[in-house]
């Protein structure tokens, strides 16, 4: 009767080992999830890629037509109107929305409150009182440089 | 490990920590009836303390002023590594915060627990969900958005219903007649220390009054 009793599986200590490691992994997996972004929050913030640099060639602007580029995070409207180009910043002064230029009225129309500014930046119409900003540049080689 | 063995000694030897343990957390007895239902307090409690946690790091880098407030946030969101991350935490943490209080509540009330010796765990339990509420609405102002200050102005109009008094509520919580920079500074004020403080009291007590009269037995 008292022979060899059929070993249950749950008293293998290799098993018993093996799920051991993996509650330990699933901890330290866990704990490194959290540890990570707290570590890397501490750390210092990114000067938002504040070397970048566009250039955009001046054969590529249309007459009256804007061209958008993105610039260090932000979305900016290179023009060419009267053959000058001028870099304006596309966020509306409001709030902030993406204006869409019009070539045929040569103006930004901003879709959020019907904001209206000129060729230049300037406002015209709409709930704006600050014009759109102007991002500095210099023309290099036949070349737009932001930046 | 040894290492760590004879530090745990050691503490053990002077403060008699495994017997505490043992007896509050690995070797604590609960009914055995007890489902899993029965976490949603203690997940809350969880949820609470990640809110503490993301929020003390979400200040490094907020500024509760209007002209800045909505930039501070921008930044933390773009700028700040893995900072888009913390705040999405903080902000998905307050709503699961308030899922996880209702559900508690749901269990208690559906199983009758807030039957004596229990009524003052439901009574401390409705304070703890208002202040649970009013964290998640102080807080939802702070980012300065366009949704956030609308719902700030809808939500501060309720206590206007009240009769004769309404009004003068209404002004005192918006500093003023409108919200402001005022009011943004009040439930910075709130959010951050005033209602985190209140609401740590509050569980304080309905823990320890859970500690007196032991967790509910299941039929």
């Amino acid at each position: 009767m008292m022979a060899e009793m059929p070993q249950r599986p749950d008293d293998d200590p290799s098993r018993r080992r093996f799920v051991e490691a993996c509650i330990v992994g699933m901890g330290v997996a866990s704990a490194g999830a959290v540890t990570y972004p707290v570590v890397a929050f501490l750390g210092r913030p990114a000067t938002v890629r504040a070397a970048q640099v566009v250039r955009v060639a001046l054969g590529d602007l249309g007459e009256d037509q804007a061209r958008y580029v993105e610039w260090q995070g932000q979305q900016v409207a290179i023009l060419n109107t009267g053959g000058t180009p001028k870099v304006l910043s596309a966020s509306c002064s409001h709030l902030g929305c993406l204006v869409t230029w019009d070539n045929l009225m040569r103006v930004f129309h901003c879709p959020c409150h019907g904001a209206v500014f000129d060729d230049e930046g300037k406002p015209l119409s709409g709930p704006v009182s600050q014009p759109l900003t102007s991002i500095p540049f210099q023309v290099v080689d036949g070349h737009v440089v932001i930046g | 490990m040894q290492v760590a063995r004879r530090v745990t000694e050691a503490l053990d030897e002077r403060y008699q920590l495994r017997p505490l343990i043992e007896k509050n957390v690995t070797r604590k007895l609960v009914p055995r009836t007890l489902g899993w239902a029965a976490c949603f307090g203690g997940l809350s409690l969880l949820v609470f303390m990640i809110q503490v946690f993301s929020g003390a790091l979400l200040l490094m880098y907020y500024k509760p002023d209007p002209a800045r407030a909505w930039d501070s946030v921008t930044f933390i969101k773009s700028n700040v590594p893995m900072g888009w991350l913390i705040q999405r935490v903080h902000a998905v943490g307050a709503n699961l915060m308030i899922v996880l209080v209702l559900m508690h509540m749901a269990r208690v009330a559906y199983f009758k627990i807030y039957r004596k010796p229990r009524e003052l765990h439901w009574v401390s339990g409705v304070v703890l969900l208002v202040l649970t509420t009013l964290l998640a609405f102080t807080g939802y102002l702070l980012p300065w958005t366009q949704l956030s200050y609308w719902g700030a102005k809808v939500g501060t109009e309720i206590p206007g219903a009240v009769p004769v008094v309404g009004g003068g509520i209404v002004e005192w919580l918006r500093r003023g007649n409108a919200i402001s920079g005022e009011t943004l500074g009040f439930f910075y004020a709130l959010h951050i220390w005033i209602l985190p403080a209140s609401i740590s009291g509050f569980m304080a007590l309905h823990f320890m009054m859970i500690r007196r009269t032991g967790i509910s037995r299941p039929l």
